[in-house]
C-alpha cells in the first residue's frame, strides 16, 4: 500500500527537479558556460568530453556545455510562450464556444475544426518554410497548431461546467456573462490547463527542436538543441557526443514535462487521472 | 451503418475545404512578392511575369481560388518550378516509400504496445507494470531528431549489422521503422493501459467474473474489446502523423518519400511542390481521420446505432 501511495509522488518530485534544473541552466546561462558557445578554436574541434570542456567540442570547436544551457533558453522561451499564447487563445475561443452556444459556437468549432483537421508538424513547417526562420515565425508557428487542443478542450468543460448550481445561481441573481465567465467557470477551468500545459510544454519542446534540426526555425547562429543534433549528425561516427548531449538534453527535459504532467492530472484531475501510471 | 457512414462523409467536406483554404493561402503569406521569394528579386523580368502567369497570380484573388479548385479537380496541382515536372506525378510516385515507412512503423508499434499495454493493465502496479510505466515515459520523451542518429550510431556504425539508409530491402526500412515505432508504440501502451484499468471496473466483468469465466476470456473478449475505442482513436491520429510527420525520419535516413520531397523543395524554393505536397499528405490526413470514425462502427455497435 505504501509504495502505491510514494510512487507517482517520487516520479512527479522527480519531473520537478528536472524542470528546476533546467530553469536553472537557462537563467544562469552565462555562469555555467565554461566559454562563449560562439567561441571556436578549430584546432581542437570534434574534441572528447574533458575537464576544460565537460561535454566536449563540436566540428567548429565550440563548446557543446556552452550551446546545450544557452539552447536551454531558445527551448524554454519558444515553448513557453507558445503555450501562453495558445492556451490564452483557446480559452478564449473555448468558453465563447462553450458559454454561449448556438451559432456562435458552430461558427467557432467549425473554425478550429478546420485548422485541427490540418496535421500540426506540416504546417508548422510549412509556414516556417513560407514566412522564413525567425524567432518570431517559429513561435507563431507552433502557436497555431497547439491552441486548437486547447480550445477543444475548454469548450468540453465549458459546456459541463456552465450547468452547475453555481453558474445557474450567478445567472439568477443577475451576474453578467462576463462576471460568470471570469469569476465562475475559469477558476475552475485552472486544473485543467495546467495539465494540458504541461503536456504541451513536452509536445511543443520536440516540435521546435525539430523544425531547428531541419534548420527551419530559429535563424542558423542561434544556438539551439535541435540544430545542435544537426550538424552532430554529419560528424557521427567521430564525435557521437554532439549528438548524444543535445539528444539526451531534450529528451530529460521532454520526460520531465511529462512526468510532471502526470503526477499534476493525478492531483488536480484524480476523476481522469485515477489509473494512469 | 449506411447513414452512419453517409455522415460521417459528409463531415469530412469541411475539413477537405479547409485544408484546401489554408494551402492556398500559403503562397500569399509570403512576405513580400512571391515571385522574388522563388527566382530571386535578381531573376529576368520575363522570367518573373512568366511565373507570375504559371502560379495565376496576375489574377484577382476570388478568381485564383477558382482557377485553383477547378485544377484540383482535374488532379492537376502545378508544376514543379525546378525540374517542370507534374507535382502530382512526382508526389504520387514518393507516396509509396512514405506509405511503407508508415505501415511498418504502424505494425511495430502495435506489436510492442498493445500487448505490453494489456499485460500491464492485467497486474496494475506489479513489477512488470512498473518497467513498462518508466519504458512507456521514455518512449513518449524520446524526440525522432535523437532516436534516428541514436540508432544509426549503434547499429550501422558501432555495430554494423544494418545499413544507414535509403530504401531496399527489410533491412533498410528496419532502422527509420524502429525509430518512429518506439514513441508510438509507447503511447498506445499508455492508452491500452488506462483503457483497459477504466474498464474492469465496469458491472458486465463483474457479472462475467460471477458467472465463473475464465479470467483470460474476460481479458480478451469483454475487457479488451470494450477498450478498443480509445485505442483506435490514437492508432487513427498517430498513423495520420505517421504519414505527415516522417520529414524528420525520412531526411534522418535518407528515405526518398513524401517528407524528402517537401524538405527539398523547401530548400529550393519550389513554391507548387511545397504547395502541392502539403496538399497531399493533409489529404491523406483527413482520409485517415475519416476511416478512424468509421471504424468506430465496427468496434461499437452503440455508435453505429446514431447515438
Amino acid at each position: 500500500m505504501m509504495k502505491k501511495i510514494t510512487r507517482p509522488q517520487i516520479l512527479f518530485a522527480f519531473g520537478v527537479l528536472i524542470i528546476v534544473l533546467m530553469i536553472v541552466a537557462a537563467v544562469f546561462a552565462p555562469w555555467l558556460a565554461p566559454q562563449d558557445p560562439d567561441a571556436m578554436s578549430l584546432a581542437d574541434r570534434l574534441q572528447g568530453p574533458s575537464w576544460a570542456h565537460p561535454l566536449g567540442l563540436d566540428e567548429n570547436g565550440s563548446d557543446v556545455f556552452a550551446k546545450l544551457v544557452y539552447g536551454a533558453r531558445v527551448s524554454l522561451g519558444v515553448a513557453w510562450s507558445v503555450i501562453l499564447v495558445s492556451c490564452t487563445v483557446g480559452l478564449i475561443f473555448g468558453s465563447l464556444a462553450g458559454y454561449f452556444g448556438g451559432w456562435v459556437e458552430q461558427v467557432l468549432m467549425r473554425f478550429v475544426d478546420m485548422v485541427y483537421a490540418f496535421p500540426g508538424f506540416l504546417l508548422a513547417l510549412a509556414l516556417v518554410a513560407v514566412l522564413g526562420p525567425s524567432l518570431k515565425n517559429l513561435i507563431i508557428a507552433l502557436c497555431l497548431t497547439s491552441w486548437t487542443g486547447f480550445a477543444r478542450l475548454v469548450r468540453g468543460e465549458v459546456l459541463h461546467l456552465k450547468e452547475r448550481e453555481y453558474v445557474q445561481s450567478a445567472r439568477a441573481v443577475g451576474a453578467s456573462h462576463v462576471r460568470i465567465l471570469v469569476l465562475h467557470i475559469w477558476p475552475n477551468l485552472l486544473g485543467l490547463l495546467i495539465v494540458q500545459s504541461t503536456f504541451a510544454m513536452a509536445g511543443t519542446i520536440i516540435s521546435e527542436s525539430g523544425l531547428s534540426f531541419l534548420g527551419l526555425g530559429v535563424p542558423p547562429e542561434t544556438p539551439t538543441w535541435g540544430s545542435l543534433l544537426n550538424s552532430g549528425r554529419r560528424v557521427l561516427i567521430d564525435a557521437p557526443h554532439v549528438s548524444f548531449s543535445a539528444g539526451l538534453a531534450i529528451m530529460i527535459v521532454v520526460l520531465g514535462f511529462n512526468l510532471v504532467g502526470d503526477g499534476l492530472r493525478d492531483l488536480l484531475d484524480p476523476r481522469r487521472g485515477r489509473n494512469r501510471i | 451503418m449506411l447513414t452512419f457512414t453517409l455522415r460521417r462523409i459528409l463531415y469530412a467536406i469541411p475539413s477537405l475545404l479547409g485544408v484546401i483554404t489554408i494551402s492556398f493561402f500559403l503562397i500569399h503569406l509570403i512576405p513580400g512578392d512571391p515571385v522574388d521569394f522563388v527566382l530571386g528579386e535578381q531573376a529576368d523580368m520575363r522570367d518573373k511575369l512568366a511565373l507570375r502567369h504559371e502560379l495565376g497570380l496576375d489574377l484577382p484573388l476570388p478568381q485564383q481560388f477558382v482557377t485553383y479548385l477547378e485544377k484540383l479537380a482535374h488532379l492537376d496541382f502545378g508544376r514543379s518550378v525546378h525540374s517542370h515536372e507534374s507535382v502530382f506525378a512526382e508526389v504520387s510516385h514518393r507516396f509509396p516509400a512514405t506509405g511503407e515507412l508508415s505501415l511498418a512503423a504502424l505494425a511495430l508499434a502495435l506489436l510492442w504496445g498493445l500487448p505490453s499495454g494489456v499485460w500491464s493493465a492485467i497486474r496494475p502496479h506489479s513489477f512488470q507494470d512498473q518497467g513498462f510505466g518508466v519504458l512507456g515515459l521514455i518512449g513518449m520523451s524520446v524526440p525522432g531528431v535523437f532516436l534516428g542518429p541514436a540508432l544509426i550510431y549503434l547499429f550501422a556504425m558501432r555495430l554494423g549489422w544494418l545499413p544507414v539508409s535509403e530504401r531496399g530491402g527489410i533491412d533498410h526500412l528496419l532502422l527509420p521503422a524502429v525509430s518512429l515505432a518506439l514513441p508510438l508504440g509507447a503511447v498506445i501502451l499508455r492508452m491500452t493501459r488506462a483503457s483497459m484499468l477504466e474498464v474492469v471496473h465496469e458491472d458486465y466483468i463483474r457479472t462475467a467474473r460471477s458467472k465463473g469465466v475464465s479470467e483470460r476470456w474476460i481479458f480478451f473478449r469483454h475487457a479488451l474489446r470494450n477498450a478498443l475505442i480509445p485505442i483506435v482513436t490514437i492508432v487513427g491520429l498517430q498513423l495520420g502523423a505517421l504519414l505527415t510527420g516522417t520529414v524528420i525520419t525520412e531526411t534522418i535516413f535518407d528515405w526518398p518519400g513524401l517528407g524528402t520531397l517537401l524538405y527539398g523543395a523547401i530548400q529550393r524554393r519550389d513554391y507548387p511542390m511545397v504547395q502541392g505536397c502539403v496538399l497531399f499528405v493533409a489529404f491523406i490526413y483527413v482520409a485517415v481521420n475519416l476511416l478512424t470514425d468509421l471504424s468506430y462502427g465496427l468496434v461499437n455497435p452503440k455508435v453505429r446505432m446514431g447515438k
